[in-house]
């Protein structure tokens, strides 16, 4: 647990271009959703694993004047969201690097502390979520979304792509992380001290010519 | 639900086809000894033909929590 954990967690995806061109796709729109209508203005929220800070921004719009904070253990995507500020987006926004393990912020800091397709990545989730859970206030609110690769549905069928999801779950495995966090989200929040929770699911689907190309990755490249 | 993302060039291309041989996935597939860069090869291109079928189909679940603390 701990810092111990930290230093043997390995991000599976890594921060490669074609892993950070489809981070910087994301919204709060298509991301964090099931959130939207519980923030309000001035609110303060903290954004963990916030890579290169899209949906950061966008959560930030939603809350202001409230302060904003996007965390990641990468700095080189934190210095990439940094940029997005300079590029005048909300005042009320800032980036730094942190440990989601240990956080540098006092118990009960944020109203609304968030975490987009984190946890599937760690070695101990639940400890992540204590920690997410110790630096929100009483009566505020630790928004997490993971997804739950087993539950990936396509066709036509093809044998190399059962393969890929094979090798996914597989080298995620050797990682120490699940990559059917999704089904496990309750459980882990629930062993993290939450007893009151509301659990949803969502889906994105591809299924014209753009979208499918988009997601594959056959499209120009930018 | 509705996935369109930032509504420019920049939200194109790279996803699997190019993860698949290209990340740290890649890489740790290799290492680890589970793959091969053969293999991975042949699953991107299997990306690929799959994009360009007109029945393709995908569809990626995702599970959210709304925990709040007392």
């Amino acid at each position: 647990m701990g810092e111990d954990a930290v230093r043997n967690d390995t991000y599976t995806h890594g921060h490669h271009d074609s892993v950070l061109r489809s981070h910087r796709w994301r919204t709060a729109e298509n991301s964090a959703g099931y959130l939207l209508s519980y923030l309000k203005p001035g609110m303060s929220l903290l954004d963990v694993g916030c890579g290169p800070g899209t949906i950061t921004i966008d959560l930030a719009a939603r809350v202001a004047p409230g302060m904003v904070i996007g965390v990641d253990r990468e700095r080189a995507v934190i210095a990439e969201a940094t940029r997005l500020i300079d590029a005048g987006n909300p005042g009320n926004v800032q980036f730094k690097p942190a440990d989601v393990y240990s956080l540098e912020f006092d118990d009960q800091f944020f109203d609304v502390v968030h975490a987009h397709q984190v946890l599937q990545h760690l070695t101990d989730p639940v400890a992540a979520l204590v920690e997410m859970r110790r630096v929100v206030r009483q009566g505020g609110i630790v928004a997490v979304r993971d997804s739950d690769y087993g539950g990936f549905v396509w066709a036509p069928t093809d044998p190399l792509l059962d393969r890929w999801m094979q090798l996914y779950h597989d080298v995620c495995h050797r990682n120490g992380a699940d990559a059917d966090a999704g089904r496990h989200l309750l459980g882990w929040a629930r062993a993290a001290g939450f007893d009151q929770i509301v659990a949803t699911s969502s889906t994105w689907t591809f299924a014209d010519a753009a979208t499918r190309r988009w997601w594959a990755g056959s499209g120009p490249s930018a | 639900m509705d996935v369109r993302g930032r509504g420019d060039s920049s939200m194109v291309g790279g996803l699997w086809a190019e993860r698949v041989i290209r990340s740290s996935l890649a890489d740790q597939a290799v290492d680890y000894g589970l793959s091969t860069k053969d293999e991975l090869a042949a699953m991107s291109r299997s990306w690929l033909s799959w994009a360009e079928q007109d029945d393709g189909f995908f569809a990626v679940l995702h599970v959210e929590l709304i925990a709040r603390r007392n």
